[in-house]
């Protein structure tokens, strides 16, 4: 059998000298969706943005293999090249920049990586119609400058719009479905599933189950405190949904 | 005695009285001249120009119109700077640009100055635009080696007369250059300026504007990028003479390694200038640790029915904005320079001439 996608074994991450991950064991193979759910600050996004290559988060343990290689000494662009992307849960906005650019110098430095052709504007151009179509994301958002002035859903959506283009080989989706109505959730899980194959994973972290109706998971995690406390089939879900996450989360001995 | 002259005698009388600036006249704290005082040198005349283009009328001024002439140092003012004061007593020729009245210039009016000898150069202009007319003035400085360009350029727009001016100073690494741009508007007249500063040593500007009559717009922008031992001064100030009019100042600098700016914009709202619209904005971006900017609005506001707004920042690029564009592939340094680009881009989209603009944009790396 062929190395995991991405093997994640003890990992510990820091930040301000707090351990934000303290442990982490995660494995993932082609084809496989996964979901991570858990309370707010147990460390979801830390795991997201260290496996992206955030750089201000230290990892003082453990390793990281993607495709059977150590991921962790890649720089973030190397990791994007690999085929790694993050679909961000605060999607940056750089006003003065235009996102056309924006994407068109992405997908061809992955291009390039990749030993293909850069895309010159107007294959470029056909390229971003048949996209924005997949993810139901309108041509003129895509002509302003990079999320700036987007609604919250606006910017969700140019983060799929991202993906499709994009097409990684294990996708993270941090929250990307918060804040959305049922149309756009829709939406961009029908834009994930068009872009999932057999060859792809996806991490996919989330508070809700709504969304894993539309993106079915064949593995549900619960983080908690920096460490996963317990993994299941879809239907975890589910009992998440009812229960909370009172299981796991201790009730404070005294509030002050 | 004619009325060059005249001028000159006035001037060298007032360059010999002030001296040169330093660092204890407020206007100077963070500039220092004396490299340029110790330098001492040698003047090299500029020739005078000719030529032109449909509607303008561009000579020397001894072939200028009377009425040019006359308006010829009448608002660059000797006594408020000692460099206006010496260019003004060592210019030989001037560079007389005359729009005539109703004309609507297409073809912008180029003129360049190049140094490349160990010389002091004074280039004088003088730009009248004539009544309802339109027109664009591209100033470019440029040099090789060692040498000092002290520039006096006034702009006089008469009544609903459209000028716009773009001063292009990419002198040599080791040149001084000091400039004042002197602007006076009439009744519905509208002026846009730009100081575009990329070259130089040690580089100060003064852009200076009286809005004096009703209804008049200046827009004043400036882009200004350092690298090494570069200094670079920018001083503005917008002089709301009557009511009704607008001011527009954005002002972005960009500073690598162990280079310094200035700006210091003052916007002044005289008792008569009811309605006073003014907008001023500066950012500054540092790309290094060691380089620095000295950022000072001066609102002096006399009049008390106006909308006076101006913000300032100094800050680093964004990391998180640097994160974003790594993570989708973009290497390191190529996602520095997109987001000096994005930067810039707040000035250099509003410059109206496609071809400088993609000039310009070329130079920010
Ligand atoms: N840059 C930082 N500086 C200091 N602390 C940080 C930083 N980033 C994250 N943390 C802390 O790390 C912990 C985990 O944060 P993280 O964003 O990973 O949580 P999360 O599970 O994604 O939460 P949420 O569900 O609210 O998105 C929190 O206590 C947070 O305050
Ligand atoms: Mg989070």
């Amino acid at each position: 059998m062929s190395a995991p996608l991405l093997e994640i074994r003890n990992l510990h991450a820091w930040i301000a000298g707090k351990e934000i991950l303290r442990g982490i064991n995660l494995t993932i193979n082609a084809g496989e969706v996964h979901a991570i759910m858990g309370p707010n600050g147990s460390g979801k996004s830390t795991l997201a943005q260290v496996l992206a290559g955030r750089d201000i988060y230290e990892i003082t343990e453990g390793e990281v293999s993607y495709k059977g290689s150590n991921l962790l000494e890649l720089a973030p662009e190397d990791r994007a090249r690999e085929g790694i992307f993050l679909a961000f849960q605060y999607p940056v906005e750089i006003a003065g920049m235009s996102n056309m650019y924006f994407l068109r110098t992405a997908l061809n430095s992955i291009r390039k990586h990749r030993g293909e052709e850069p895309l010159d504007a107007f294959d470029f151009l056909d390229l971003v119609k048949e996209k924005s179509q997949l993810v139901g994301i309108s041509q003129e958002l895509l002509k302003r400058q990079v999320n700036a002035g987007f609604s919250g859903g606006e910017k969700k959506r140019n983060e799929i719009f991202q993906l499709a283009l994009l097409e990684p080989r294990l996708a993270i989706l941090d929250e990307t479905d918060s804040g959305l109505d049922i149309d756009a959730l829709k939406a961009v899980a029908g834009g994930v599933n068009a872009t999932h194959s057999g060859e792809r994973g996806l991490l996919v972290v989330t508070h809700y189950q709504r969304l894993l109706n539309y993106i079915v998971p064949d593995f549900v995690h619960v983080m908690h405190a920096g460490r996963i406390v317990e993994s299941g089939g879809k239907d975890l879900a589910l009992r998440l949904e009812e229960k909370g996450y009172s299981d796991w989360v201790e009730e404070p001995v005294a509030r002050v | 005695m004619n009325r060059v002259e005249e001028l000159r005698r006035e001037a060298a009388a007032a360059f010999a009285a002030a001296g040169y600036p330093t660092t204890k006249w407020e206007d100077w704290q963070y500039t220092n001249v004396a490299p340029i005082a110790k330098a001492e040198f040698e003047n090299r005349p500029i020739r005078g120009a000719t030529g032109g283009v449909d509607g303008v009328r561009i000579s020397g001024w001894r072939d200028a119109s009377g009425a040019a002439l006359a308006k010829l140092g009448r608002y660059a003012s000797i006594s408020a700077n000692p460099f206006v004061a010496l260019n003004t007593a060592r210019f030989e020729d001037a560079v007389v640009v005359e729009v005539e009245p109703g004309a609507v210039v297409s073809e912008p009016v180029r003129i360049a100055f190049h140094s490349d000898s160990p010389a002091a150069v004074h280039p004088r202009i003088l730009v009248v635009a004539g009544r309802n007319s339109q027109a664009s003035i591209v100033e470019q400085f440029t040099g090789a080696g060692r040498y000092f360009t002290n520039a006096v350029t006034e702009i006089v727009a008469d009544e609903n007369a459209i000028v716009e001016h773009y001063k292009v100073q990419q002198e040599s690494a080791e040149a001084y250059h000091v400039g004042t741009v002197q602007i006076h508007l009439a009744r519905n007249s509208n002026v846009t300026t730009f100081s575009l500063s990329f070259g130089g040593l040690l580089v100060r500007n003064d852009i200076n504007a009286v809005l004096d009559d009703d209804n008049a717009e200046c827009t004043m922008n400036g882009l200004f990028l350092t690298h090494g031992d570069q200094h670079v001064d920018h001083h503005t100030l917008l002089d709301h003479a009557k009511p009704y009019c607008r001011s527009r100042e954005l002002y972005r600098g960009i500073l690598s390694d162990s280079s310094t700016g200035v700006f210091n914009g003052k916007v002044i709202v005289r008792q008569d200038a009811q309605k006073t619209d003014a907008i001023q904005s500066n950012k500054n971006l540092l790309l290094s640790k060691d380089a620095t900017i000295n950022t000072k609005p001066q609102l002096e506001i006399w009049a008390d029915d106006v909308r006076c707004t101006h913000g300032a920042t100094v800050g680093q690029l964004d990391e998180e904005a640097l994160f974003y564009l790594r993570s989708r592939g973009v290497e390191s340094g190529a996602a520095r320079a997109m987001l000096t680009h994005a930067f810039a881009g707040d000035v250099l989209e509003l410059i109206k001439l496609a071809s400088l603009r993609t000039r310009l944009e070329e130079l920010i790396v």
